[in-house]
């Protein structure tokens, strides 16, 4: 179980599959919220805020690049950091990840041990971006 | 010449450049003093003219035309205090005019001579004429030695008159002068603008268009771009954690090499349906190649042409102990999108070698998302993917 002031991440995949392995992996540690698209997000929000978004790429309603372009527009949520998940492993693709504002992209397949690194990296960091008003 | 040449040349532009607008700029500063000073000096206004021309000084201190008018103008100021019957401040006023040129011994002794003459109130001329005597008498020649006191009084005013007049002559009392001066500062100033903005203007101009033409011979058309992003990802893959460099594709620095430009011609031609047969050749030629990118590409656009020799050369790149070779073997197989690409990719995903097994991963996720990929390989696919999941533990 994680402690009281736990951080928070938010994971938005659209497979069962890569939700339930990294809620599984990181739940010990951190309060975990998952999400199969972005639908409902705005309503995730008003009771959980994340410390740390992970977020795949290709989603049927709205894809991560569009949905993280769009977190990056809005003052509330610009400085919480982006995780993205992507089977699409080409340049061009990781490229487009860290235009969209993204902040770090792992390309699946991925070890779990590889996001549980990013992931302590960006939440450990998070003294050193507190949000602003 | 070498980039860093450029880069030389380019620097001591940007300094020259910098030299010569800190120049123009503190000579644009100098000359608003100096024309304010001579304004203010034609129309009387001392203190302002004093003011001006003090500026004027401190950033060229040593301008002969500002001493020669700030001493003028003192001098004048001085006159004018001391027919206001400002006898202390007419003194003192020379007396800084007097500073202004102390190397000057012609003018000093003139200094000197005027000083005793302003000593004297006005008023009292006549009256406190052993004081005059004491200060003038002495220096007169014998043969105009004055014999009474009218005499003595006449060339007193006399030698008053031309000591002021020669001190006038001195500092060149012809008014037009300053302004013949002024508008010589005014042109000189000019030229070194106009000169300086063609000299830059147009250095600046071959300077862009040498490098412009520099970069395009190192570089090649937009190569340049290419190259930086190829940098600034390298450095992005290098940041990624242990493992995520297996990224597929082929790298960017892939298009500068001469065998990229002549495979887009075989390609296009290719599926036009032109000379197949010449492209054939011309393809089989580059699978010898070193590179393996450039093998992988020829081998994918070999397919069309000839499937059996494409695949062959494929799966001799995916075999190849090197992972060098076996990177750029998986994604031309991901980019082909065929049963017998799935069939070759499926064994990697269970190569001893984690890379390898996560680039195989990642190729076989690529063919998944191909829209142009036959359904039943679809099929087979979706079926295999869980099963490579639990067995190799890797989460996608």
């Amino acid at each position: 179980m994680p402690q009281d002031n736990a951080a928070r991440i938010l994971i938005i995949d659209d497979e069962p599959i890569v939700r339930q392995t990294v809620e599984r992996a990181l739940s010990p540690v951190y309060e975990i919220q998952t999400l199969p698209s972005s639908e409902k997000l705005e309503q995730t929000f008003q009771s959980f805020l994340p410390d740390l978004i992970i977020l795949d790429v290709r989603m049927p309603q709205e894809d991560g690049w569009h949905l993280c372009g769009r977190l990056r527009r809005d003052k509330r949520f610009d400085v919480i950091p982006v995780v993205f998940l992507s089977a699409m492993s080409d340049k061009a693709s990781v490229r487009k990840g860290f235009s969209s504002g993204g902040d770090f992209y792992l390309p699946k397949p991925f070890d779990i041990y590889e996001l549980k690194r990013a992931v302590e990296i960006f939440i450990g960091r998070k003294h050193r971006y507190p949000a602003g008003d | 010449v070498k980039l860093k040449t450029w880069a030389l040349i380019g620097t001591l532009f940007v300094i020259s450049f910098g030299l010569w607008a800190g120049y123009v700029l503190s000579r644009r500063a100098f000359l608003r003093d100096f024309n304010a000073g001579v304004h203010s000096y034609l129309s009387g206004q001392f203190e302002e003219a004093e003011q001006h021309l003090r500026g004027a000084l401190k950033r060229r201190p040593h301008s002969h035309e500002v001493t020669q008018l700030l001493s003028k103008v003192l001098i004048e100021r001085s006159f004018a205090e001391y027919h206001q019957k400002n006898y202390a401040a007419a003194l003192e006023t020379l007396d800084r005019a007097s500073q202004t040129i102390p190397a000057d011994d012609a003018a000093q002794n003139t200094f000197t001579a005027l000083r005793e003459q302003l000593s004297v109130p006005a008023d009292k001329r006549p009256v406190n004429i052993e004081q005059v005597l004491d200060g003038l008498y002495k220096h007169l020649p014998a043969q105009t030695q004055p014999n009474s006191l009218q005499a003595v009084m006449e060339q007193w005013l006399e030698r008053s008159q031309m000591s002021q007049e020669a001190l006038l002559k001195h500092f060149w009392d012809n008014q037009e002068h300053w302004l013949v001066q002024l508008e010589r500062e005014q042109e000189q100033f000019r030229r070194v603008l106009y000169g300086g903005l063609i000299l830059f203007g147009v250095g600046g101009i071959l300077l862009v268009v040498s490098l412009v033409g520099v970069l395009h011979a190192y570089f090649g058309r937009r190569g340049v771009f290419a190259r930086l992003l190829e940098d600034h990802y390298r450095r992005v893959v290098a940041a990624l954690p242990a493992g995520s460099h297996v990224l597929l594709g082929p790298p960017v620095s892939l298009h500068a090499v001469p065998e990229s430009q002549q495979m887009d011609i075989i390609e296009a031609e290719i599926i036009s349906g032109h000379n197949e047969e010449e492209s054939a050749k011309r393809l089989q030629s580059l699978l010898e190649g070193e590179n393996p990118w450039v093998r992988a590409r020829a081998a994918k656009i070999l397919y069309r042409l000839d499937p059996r020799l494409s695949l062959q050369e494929l799966k001799r790149l995916v075999t190849d102990a090197s992972d060098g070779a076996q990177v750029p073997g998986m994604w031309a197989l991901s980019e082909l999108g065929t049963s017998e690409a799935l069939d070759l990719l499926v064994p990697l995903a269970y190569s001893p070698s984690r890379e390898i097994q996560q680039g195989a991963i990642r190729s076989l996720l690529q063919l998944q998302s191909k829209a142009s990929l036959p359904s039943d390989v679809q099929e087979k696919l979706n079926k295999l993917l869980p099963e490579i999941r639990s067995r190799t533990g890797w989460v996608f």
